[in-house]
């Protein structure tokens, strides 16, 4: 434990400060479910906080001259980074203000977990992943872990709270019900587009780097898997018409599959040889 | 719902079942018998294949099947008769699913039909490279053309080699690797051990918060000095030279720094190969990763040395930016420094305007002034150790220049070139021998169908999008 203290300690004023303002966004949004609409406060608190992760991550970018996404630590920190601005699209866009408390201090757990996984030394990318390929491949499919949590954050919602609830005055989206089962199906919509494109790019740039399409890699694998699992739900969903209970528990299943595909796979006996795992 | 399961259920045994009887056949033949069993299938039951709860569940055994896959260490179950079984009765199951669709030309039948039918596009571009799929390695050596190939069968590279159509001459090889900007390592005692906590780059008058360490200052200067002939390589390195200098001297792969008053270079001798100096001998009997016995422990690369002199034989560690062996007038340096390997050979060795750099590491510790120069002593402060030192080599790129038939061709890891219907990647290299490149050749007949499925799947997801953003609320 002393050690990560102390490698928690290292990192600095901007990253020490995105998770002390996510915090306090956190509870500041929580406050504000009673009175319907977000605080201002809240709103800036959390935007202060995404403006200090993006420098962050535009920092690590212009140190070493090449995308901060290759280990785990820095991974992590892009996760909170997609989150944060996909959360406060939909908040403004769709009157999803309910979900800031939740989010923000998911953010700032996200943060300080990252920590256990801190990167010691300079991170440079090894060839592989010196490709054109590699940026769009990881911010679609961090844009699609980021719509699938915010999916499964609604359908955990969904389970106590099934009845739509009135949001109280007209939003401009024409947003005026609390509905998690429809904001799930949405989040999750958005998610499986995101996924399939980050696939089709992946499997386009495993082509240029390892010379075939497909390798059965674990993480390849759990990709599909989880590819798989939302596609079923949506099948399920316009086919069977899958609602409520039935969708909710599914995306939930996702999600933990989505956690098994990003973090889960580095602890698989065949991980030693896998082409993708984090260092 | 009893049917489909029913029917699915003798499909999984017609699969197991087909594993067992058809396991010695060749490819043609298990693709000719699970056709067969497919097509009896699908007339038995196109209504059982064409729903999609059967999709569905098709869509679940392969995750299952999957799953347990990543759970094995071995690849075998990608190629077995079931699991190939599984992959087609799915992909037939969709194609059932399509064909009951109604034809329309609103946005969402053809957000649709482009999704579903890219997943089919993509089913038949791996199917034909099941049958027309080449892939193999060639182990290509500086200057040497190869004309066979060691093929490389469901993932495996098998030891026997094969005819190659082309001839593939190795013309140049070349590694480039990250630099290895020393950095402060700081080190926290844990027991007996120091167990490394942060490296920081030296930045000067950056100061880095921490419970600890509160910040440091770094001065560089540079020199410039006329060199002989002999020494080659691009990459500097902290050293003391006996006079007491801390110079960098220019080094390359496996080199050995003997530096006298002349500061002259000795390329490394291969193992066991005894160097002999006026004053003693000594024959290289290995390499480590670690100083023996050294704490806080240091993972730099160790040269082992059986020493010979007039006062006997011992044996001798020289760590890479250690202050080195002195014997008499000499001394010692060893370096694993990176520079392309191509100049490693010494036939090819130019003389270069060398040069020397004077780097040490001023530093503000808890007040107190510290100077560290790379790979020297620690200091240790309480349970605190710091240590300019040099991060592990990283490889940046490597890159081969052949010539397939006669034409040249630049290879280098996501830059392929293509060539009489092959595609040559760069596959690997080995750190050890500097003009060894390992090339892989693929010829892939699936490959254009490979793109548009996957193209049509982008386009089919973003349609599907498209039409639903409109129509959800």
């Amino acid at each position: 434990m002393e050690i990560i203290f102390y490698r928690m300690m290292a990192e600095g004023p901007l990253f020490w400060g995105a998770v002390l303002l996510f915090g306090a966004a956190g509870v500041l949004y929580l406050l504000s479910l009673r009175r319907r609409k977000p605080g201002l406060a809240s709103n800036l608190f959390f935007l202060g906080a995404f403006f200090l992760v993006s420098l962050y991550i535009a920092r690590a970018w212009l140190e070493t001259g090449q995308p901060p996404f290759k280990t785990m630590f820095q991974s992590l920190v892009f996760l909170v980074w997609n989150i944060s601005l996909i959360y406060f699209i939909l908040e403004k866009g769709e009157n999803l203000f309910f979900l800031g408390g939740p989010t923000s201090l998911f953010n700032a757990g996200v943060l300080i977990f990252s920590t256990v996984f801190s990167d010691l030394v300079r991170v440079n990318l090894p060839p592989a992943l010196q490709s054109a390929w590699f940026v769009p491949h990881v911010i679609l499919y961090f844009a699609g872990y980021s719509f699938l949590f915010l999916g499964f954050l609604m359908s955990l919602l969904y389970l106590p709270f099934p009845q739509r609830r009135f949001l109280g005055e007209r939003h401009w989206s024409g947003q005026r019900w609390r509905d998690y089962d429809l904001f799930s199906y949405r989040a999750i919509l958005y998610g499986f587009t995101f996924l399939s494109l980050g696939l089709s790019a992946g499997a386009m740039w495993a082509k240029g780097a390892w010379g075939a399409f497909w390798s059965w890699d674990p993480k390849e694998n759990w990709a599909l898997i989880t590819w798989m699992v939302y596609l079923v739900y949506l099948h399920m969903r316009y086919v069977r018409g899958w609602k409520g209970r039935r969708a909710a528990w599914l995306s939930i299943l996702g999600f933990a599959v989505v956690v098994m595909t990003y973090i889960g796979v580095n602890y698989l006996p065949s991980a030693a040889s896998a082409l993708h795992a984090y260092q | 719902m009893k049917k489909r399961v029913v029917f699915l259920l003798i499909m999984a045994l017609a699969g197991l079942l087909g594993e067992f009887l058809l396991g010695n056949l060749s490819l043609n033949h298990k693709f000719l018998a699970g056709a067969i069993l497919l097509l009896v299938f699908f007339t038995a039951g196109r209504k059982v294949l064409s729903q999609y709860q059967t999709a569905a569940l098709l869509f679940a055994a392969l995750s299952l099947a999957v799953a347990y896959s990543t759970f094995l260490s071995h690849s075998e179950i990608y190629y077995s008769f079931w699991f190939n079984f599984l992959l087609s009765s799915l992909f037939l199951s969709v194609a059932s699913c399509l064909l009951t669709l109604k034809p329309s030309t609103s946005l969402h039948y053809l957000s649709f039909l482009v999704f579903h039918i890219s997943v089919l596009v993509v089913a038949l571009g791996f199917v034909i490279n099941a049958f027309g799929e080449r892939r193999c390695y060639l182990p290509l050596h500086r200057g040497e053309e190869l004309h066979r190939c060691l093929p490389i069968v469901h993932g495996k590279l098998l030891r026997r080699d094969e005819a190659f159509p082309m001839a593939v001459k190795l013309q140049d090889f070349r590694v480039d690797y990250y630099s290895r900007a020393p950095v402060l390592g700081v080190f926290l005692r844990q027991g007996e051990k120091f167990n490394m906590v942060k490296g920081f780059e030296l930045r000067k008058g950056r100061r880095y918060f921490g419970a600890r360490f509160l910040g440091f200052q770094q001065e560089s200067r540079r020199f410039e000095e006329k060199w002989g002939k002999g020494a080659v390589g691009a990459y500097p390195l902290g050293r003391i030279s006996p006079s007491g200098w801390v110079y960098s001297l220019d080094a390359f792969p496996g080199m050995l720094a003997v530096v006298d008053g002349k500061r002259t270079l000795y390329y490394l001798p291969e193992k066991e190969q005894a160097v002999v100096l006026p004053d003693f001998a000594f024959v290289i009997k290995g390499f480590s990763d670690e100083i023996p016995g050294h704490n806080p422990p240091v993972k730099i690369p160790v040269l082992v040395l059986e020493v010979y002199s007039g006062y006997g034989t011992a044996e001798a560690y020289l760590a890479e930016g250690d202050r080195g062996l002195r014997f008499g007038p000499y001394s010692l340096y060893f370096s694993t420094s990176q520079v392309s390997p191509r100049v490693l050979r010494p036939e090819e060795v130019l003389v270069k305007e060398r040069e020397l750099k004077f780097l040490r590491g001023i530093f503000d510790i808890r007040g107190r002034r510290v100077v560290l120069v790379p790979g020297g002593e620690p200091f240790v402060d309480g349970k605190f150790a710091y240590r300019l030192m040099r991060p592990p080599v990283q490889e940046k790129e490597y890159a081969s220049l052949l010539l397939v038939d006669g034409r040249e061709f630049r290879v280098r890891v996501n830059s392929p070139a293509k060539h009489g219907g092959y595609t040559f990647y760069q596959s690997d290299y080995d750190p050890s021998d500097p003009d060894f490149s390992g090339i892989m050749a693929v010829r892939e007949p699936g490959e254009l169908v490979l793109y548009l499925g996957f193209s049509l799947m982008a386009l089919g997801a973003l349609l599907t999008l498209a039409y639903r953003r409109r129509t959800w609320r």
